[in-house]
């Protein structure tokens, strides 16, 4: 029976947005009942992204419905195009033109057909089965197979050489509490360790523009399952390899970072490693030596089991923490109000967030850990 | 969708689907309907709430109703139909999930039915119905399926009108006179102790009241309407349990309003007639507004709930309509329709999903320039010569006289500042 006293699971038409909507300089067509894509525009505003795919709506009425007509989303895309708001249109499916079965796949393409100068995908999650996970990886799927040939990107020899490596960041994404501020310290390792630049960051703030580059990078991060398929794409697409790991806490991204030398063929930079690692078991140390002090408090509880939960998971484990329920609780806020711990740390969004700041303190990499570190401190010597 | 560049004109608007947009897309949207159903309902003790749709209806609900449990118990679970139901039906889920809601102790619940329950022709009212018949608790189903209308005010409407459900024939209380809506305000307050004076007991039924207070408005002599969202109920109480109302809210002009305090002041066999301060003072201001607005032009393009009413009232002052926004088109709003047809205007109807309207809508409207009237908009600026009242969404909390008076003192204010503007 689906009845559901807490929130229920994202959809996959969530996924969908929230994968696409990062991409600033795109707009987001919907065609189907408004209401929802007004929640998700407050969504959207309450991620800290500054800047984010322009949401429309058509709306849709009973004649509409009964007769088929799609001429709202026609009229819709000849706007946006004719007024030149954005540089890539994707159509988002919605419950009630699934269920009269509109067949978005072939407006599409007829759309496509009649404005070439720009790309106008359809996409196909927002059905009664889907879920937020394969809403996000038809997302970025479909990101990497499409949109560079819709941009005109045939392969990597037409793309400008001579410049530093790139790399694509794929998978983090905005029902991650610091998605953004994740993003940003595993660009900062890339740039610290390895001296290479970020090409598409997927889920994050990101452009159209950036997939002119797609077949430049000479790696992928992959941080969730939800991106795999991607990264596989542009593997066989451009030969570019991947990586799947989220590196959370000390440990996780010293061999974050060691993995990544193996795959790039080449050391990483030692006096940066050097500098990380000791500014972070300076926090670490003291964290370490209080769960050894107060073993009644080190107790934490993180919520599911995705990459972020293992993560965070693991670092305790490594720090000295049990897990168990009782102290430390990890989660979205609703989770947080039924599973009340002495301290609360919220780590994944929900609609009771409200974050603005953009430059959060992250949960990934040696300044993650050092965040983590202090946040747990501090639950331990009060 | 239709062919015509245009809206409708207010003449050719029959129902819902006459409401055009007023651009291709609306960026972001509006709230649907079962957004303000669950926000009238948050707001009432003991009434509990389910909603019945797709996931995003029953995720996205969450920003009003932000704990599944209310602070007097009541509950507010959600249901989404999975991939079987939404070809074979939810019948049995459903009332699966009543029975459950009654186990935790639910005692009134309103079933919300979304988009695709109604698309799939569920019949929920009817589950509601039979669930009633063999249990305690009790349920009703209100239709808020967004594609049947553009805005969101039926979520009002028709949450306080299912609310008559959890009620029962009562005696007749012959001293209680109940208010729907707000009844703040000077002129709201001496009319509360006028009729208190009089032996009389006041019922308030407005923003936040509980079920078991609601339950007694059946027992009233009279109903007085202060706020529109009320009427469709106070008409079925006038129907199924004979109780008269006054649309005071319907009332904007004096001799209107007169009227309705001089038909309560029958209704109830008062010996004397009500005593308004701002009765004068009204009387002067719409004088002085009269000459100033003399045939000037308006559009409003913020959310007024009763913007008919409003229109109605200022072409009465000489103005003329040339753009209306409205929400939801009701049967009984044909009789304020006609009204405003009458004096020989006829507006365009749309609804405004960007903030500004474009200037080809305008001058369809007949709303640009001429530089020798005055233009007055509400809603957002749009452009630096029309006075306006700024504003996304346009209520006055008080009534009678005295919610005129505060109109028609914005309207001034309003004019002042372009005055001011323009020096």
């Amino acid at each position: 029976m689906p009845l559901y006293k807490q929130t229920p699971n994202p959809s996959g038409r969530m996924g969908l947005l929230w994968a696409l909507a990062p991409i600033h300089d795109a707009a987001i067509i919907e065609y189907g009942s408004m209401g929802h894509m007004l929640y998700a525009n407050k969504w959207m505003s309450y991620t800290g992204l500054v800047n984010y795919a322009k949401m429309i709506t058509t709306h849709l009425s009973e004649k509409d419905i009964a007769l088929g007509i799609t001429q709202r989303l026609e009229a819709c895309v000849d706007k946006v195009v004719k007024e030149n708001k954005a540089r890539a249109i994707f159509l988002l499916p919605s419950s009630v033109p699934e269920m009269i079965g509109t067949d978005l796949e072939a407006i599409a393409d007829e759309l496509q057909s009649s404005y070439p100068k720009i790309p106008i995908l359809s996409f196909r999650s927002g059905n009664f089965k889907s879920e937020m996970k394969q809403g996000m990886e038809e997302a970025y799927d479909r990101l990497v197979k499409e949109l560079p040939n819709r941009l005109g990107v045939i392969d990597s020899t037409h793309v400008e050489r001579g410049r530093k490596a790139r790399f694509h960041l794929l998978g983090s994404g905005c029902d991650w509490s610091c998605f953004q501020s994740d993003c940003a310290e595993i660009i900062r390792i890339m740039e610290g360790a390895f001296d290479m630049k970020k090409a598409c960051v997927f889920g994050a703030a990101s452009s159209v523009k950036d997939f002119y580059d797609i077949a430049g990078a000479e790696l992928t991060l992959v941080m969730r399952e939800d991106g795999l398929k991607a990264a596989k794409e542009l593997k066989k697409r451009y030969g570019i390899p991947y990586f799947y790991q989220a590196p959370y806490g000390l440990d996780g991204t010293l061999s974050f970072v060691h993995a990544l030398e193996e795959i790039l063929g080449k050391k990483a930079d030692e006096s940066f490693i050097k500098r990380e690692y000791e500014e972070t078991t300076y926090t670490t140390d003291h964290c370490k030596k209080w769960t050894t002090y107060r073993k009644d408090k080190a107790k934490i509880w993180v919520s599911k089991e995705d990459e972020l939960a293992k993560g965070l998971k693991d670092f305790a484990i490594e720090l000295g923490f049990n897990l168990e329920k009782g102290e430390i609780h990890m989660s979205d806020l609703h989770d947080l109000r039924e599973n009340f711990g002495k301290c609360n740390i919220e780590i994944r969004r929900s609609t009771l967030s409200n974050d603005i700041n953009p430059y959060e303190l992250p949960f990934m990499g040696f300044r993650g850990a050092m965040n983590l570190s202090a946040l747990w401190y501090q639950h331990l010597v009060k | 969708m239709k062919q015509s560049k245009f809206p409708y004109r207010l003449s050719e608007i029959e129902s819902n689907q006459g409401i055009l947009f007023s651009h291709e897309g609306a960026s972001p949207g509006c709230h649907c309907p079962m957004h303000t159903a669950l926000s009238a309902i948050r707001n009432i003790e003991g009434l509990s709430s389910l909603v019945v749709g797709m996931p995003e209806c029953s995720f996205y609900s969450r920003y009003v109703m932000d704990t599944p449990i209310g602070p007097n118990k009541e509950l507010h679970y959600t249901y989404v139909l999975d991939s079987n139901e939404v070809v074979f039906g939810c019948r049995d889920g459903l009332t699966k999930a009543l029975e459950e809601m009654e186990r935790d102790n639910a005692k009134a619940i309103v079933v919300i039915m979304t988009c695709i329950p109604a698309l799939i022709g569920e019949d929920i009212a009817e589950i509601a119905e039979a669930f009633c018949e063999e249990h305690v608790t009790k349920a009703v189903c209100i239709d808020l399926a967004h594609y049947k209308r553009n805005g969101y005010e039926a979520g009002f409407y028709e949450s306080y009108q299912a609310l008559l459900s959890f009620c029962v024939k009562q005696n007749r209380i012959d001293n209680q006179v109940a208010f729907l809506g707000s009844c703040s305000g000077e002129e709201g307050n001496f009319l509360k102790l006028s009729l208190k004076n009089n032996a009389f007991e006041i019922l308030e039924i407005n923003a936040f009241f509980s079920i078991a207070e609601f339950q007694r408005v059946t027992a009233s002599r009279l109903t007085i309407v202060t706020q529109i969202h009320f009427l469709p109920l106070a008409k079925r109480l006038e129907q199924e349990y004979h109780i008269p109302y006054i649309f005071l809210a319907g009332s904007y002009s004096i001799k209107a309003i007169n009227k309705c305090y001089q038909q309560i002041q029958e209704q109830l066999t008062l010996s004397e007639a009500f005593d308004f301060t701002s009765f004068n003072s009204l009387l002067q201001k719409e004088n002085e507004i009269r000459k100033k607005f003399k045939n000037s032009r308006f559009v409003i393009t913020a959310v007024v709930e009763d913007v008919l009413l409003l229109t109605e009232y200022l072409c009465s002052l000489s103005m003329k309509p040339c753009l209306l926004h409205l929400e939801e088109y009701r049967v009984f709003m044909r009789e304020w329709k006609e009204k405003i047809l009458a004096y020989s205007v006829n507006p365009l109807i749309t609804y405004m999903v960007q903030d500004e309207p474009v200037a080809k809508l305008l001058k369809e409207a007949d709303f640009l320039s001429t530089k020798e009237d005055i233009r007055l908009c509400i809603g957002n600026r749009f452009d630096e010569d029309v006075v306006c009242i700024k504003t996304g969404r346009f209520q006055v909390p008080f009534i009678g006289y005295e919610r005129t008076l505060t109109l028609l003192t914005q309207m001034e204010n309003a004019y002042k500042e372009e005055a001011y503007a323009t020096i």
